[in-house]
């Protein structure tokens, strides 16, 4: 689904990523954990096209997508939710959703269905306008963007910050339930969040994985240990 | 179940609007001694309401509508006077606006991708659209003057009729015509928009004026979307300018000078650039003002000075909006008054 190779990536002149490989199967839950500033955003930016690519290559199904904008990655079927709440707050929930559906007609009803199943306070939201929202409501509506279309591949950044504990294992079993259609990548700073939700996992380090694996894997090397709690 | 979800505002208020629109273009002209005003008024409201579309709406300074607004009326102007004298030339005027438009609208929006900050990006628009206004300065003051009529502006345009087709024609002089071209030109073109604004393309709009990286990752092609737009604010602007020379039968280049179009950015923070009718709430007020004071004193531009630091101190929204919610608050307050009283 998708592969990073060799990838180093950046803002303008100061590289922030080093050597990244990485990949996301289908059918599968993937966190990247790591402290603050080893580049777990970067990464999932670097995906989406939001930071420059300097070299290697980045595959989404079986195709190089390095040298695309963003929006062709979006339309690709990638989704993303950034960690700083990207809503947009002079417009009302129900537009916030909208945007996204705008030319995709077929699954809309199913996808709405889901979207409320996953977090019923945004029917109640559902006129206002989003920028009136708590926290937990703006970043649940991020997610709600993301998921309504029914991507390939969902990447999400600190999903835990500013949810309810309840809600985001709610939003847990629903991602395990769509697993299937969509890939979902994580940027967690919350490592027993992402250990709980995960199917494997990849500790960052400076920029570069330090260390990647199933859960078991994770948890038997002791790496949380060796790579966060330094 | 998404008919209820993503349910369409009532239309209800939109024909009512329509139609005291539709009075004010078609019959209002002809019931005043004010007639010149009111056709100032609604030839500005949609030169404005367009111009809002990537102002107010898109988040796009510009200061280059003059450009387009000139170089449609010029366009149209020149061809009559020394080609064709039939309706043809308009079109074509148009076209030149437009065109004119697309080709600013492609270099400033080229380098101002979305990693550049975004006051870059709007100084981009804003220093791209002055130099398009001092380049079209030129041309219309140099090597075109001897058709441009240089500082004194295209004269002897109003003296002979237009061929629309055989032997119909329209009679430049006749006040009656040309107000009823007026009206009905920008009734439809203003519903045209307003079906624009309210459409799907107008919540992006607003969406790329709030974040445009954003809808990036959406999958929409913000370049191409904002060049569209600016592209169809210069084609308003462009049928604005062919109307007025109709309209007036007279054109300088004074429009293409940059202080022309900032009086648009002026009138739609004014009028209220968030609404659809702000920039025609904005127009009247602006216009009427002007006539008014200019005709007691020279420094007109004092009072819109002072006019325009109330609005900004106190109106944030502009006038637009608040008369209509200004009603409703006080109609509210009374009601709730009334209930308290009985106790």
């Amino acid at each position: 689904m998708l592969e990073l190779k060799n990838l180093n990536a950046g803002y303008g002149s100061s590289q922030v990523l080093f050597d990244l490989t990485m990949d996301v199967k289908q059918n599968e839950i993937v966190s990247i954990i790591g402290r603050n500033g080893v580049g777990k955003t970067s990464t999932l930016k670097a995906v989406m096209g939001l930071i420059q690519t300097m070299s290697g290559s980045i595959r989404f199904d079986s195709a190089e997508i390095s040298a695309l904008p963003t929006y062709r990655r979006g339309r690709l079927g990638m989704a993303y939710v950034p960690d700083d709440r990207g809503i947009f707050v002079n417009i009302t929930t129900a537009e916030n959703l909208r945007i996204p559906l705008i030319g995709h007609k077929a699954e809309k009803r199913d996808n709405l269905e889901l979207v409320f199943s996953l977090f019923p306070i945004l029917k109640e939201r559902w006129n206002q306008k989003a920028g009136t929202l708590s926290g937990g409501e703006q970043q649940m509506l991020t997610i709600a963007r993301g998921l309504v279309v029914r991507p390939k591949l969902l990447m999400l950044d600190e999903i835990s910050e500013g949810l309810a504990p309840e809600v985001i294992m709610n939003c847990c079993s629903v991602f395990n339930k769509l697993k299937p259609e969509t890939a979902i990548l994580i940027a967690e700073q919350d490592v027993r969040v992402a250990m709980e939700i995960s199917d494997r996992v990849y500790i960052m380090l400076n920029g570069s994985v330090a260390f990647h694996g199933t859960v078991a894997q994770v948890k038997q090397g002791q790496a949380i240990e060796k790579y966060i709690h330094l | 179940m998404e008919e209820t979800l993503f349910r369409k505002q009532p239309r209800y208020p939109w024909v009512i609007g329509y139609a005291v629109l539709a009075f004010i273009f078609l019959a209002l002209p002809f019931l005043t001694t004010y007639d010149v005003l009111v056709e100032d008024i609604i030839i500005w409201s949609l030169f404005t309401m367009g111009f809002n579309l990537a102002f107010g709406f898109t988040g796009m300074v510009s200061l280059g509508h003059g450009v387009f607004f000139g170089v449609s009326a010029f366009t149209v102007g020149i061809l009559t006077l020394h080609w064709n004298r039939s309706v043809v030339t308009i079109p074509i005027g148009i076209a030149m606006g437009t065109l004119t438009g697309f080709v600013v609208g492609y270099i400033s929006l080229k380098r101002a991708r979305v990693d550049v900050h975004k006051a870059l990006r709007i100084a981009y628009l804003v220093l791209i659209s002055i130099a398009a206004s001092y380049v079209t300065m030129y041309i219309f003051l140099t090597p075109l003057a001897k058709y441009s009529g240089a500082e004194m502006g295209l004269l002897g345009f109003p003296n002979h009729p237009m061929r629309v087709l055989g032997n119909l024609e329209i009679d430049l002089k006749s006040r009656t015509q040309i107000y009823v071209i007026v009206g009905v030109v920008a009734l439809i073109v203003i519903g045209w928009l307003h079906r624009i604004a309210s459409s799907p393309a107008g919540l992006i709009m607003r969406a790329v004026r709030e974040n445009e990286i954003r809808v990036g990752f959406l999958g929409y092609n913000t370049f191409r979307f904002k060049l569209l737009v600016y592209t169809l604010t210069a084609f308003v602007a462009s049928v604005a300018g062919a109307l007025y020379l109709l309209r007036s039968g007279f054109i300088s280049v004074d429009v293409f000078d940059f202080k022309f179009t900032s009086e648009l950015v002026v009138i739609c923070l004014l009028g209220g650039r968030n609404a659809f009718l702000g920039p025609m709430i904005g127009t009247a007020i602006f216009l009427i003002l002007k006539d008014v004071i200019s005709s007691y004193t020279a420094s007109w531009g004092l009072f819109l000075a002072l006019v325009l630091i109330f609005s900004v101190l106190y109106l944030p929204g502009g006038i637009g909006p608040m008369m209509f919610s200004l009603p409703r608050r006080v109609i509210q307050r009374w009601v709730k008054k009334s209930e308290i009283a009985p106790r």
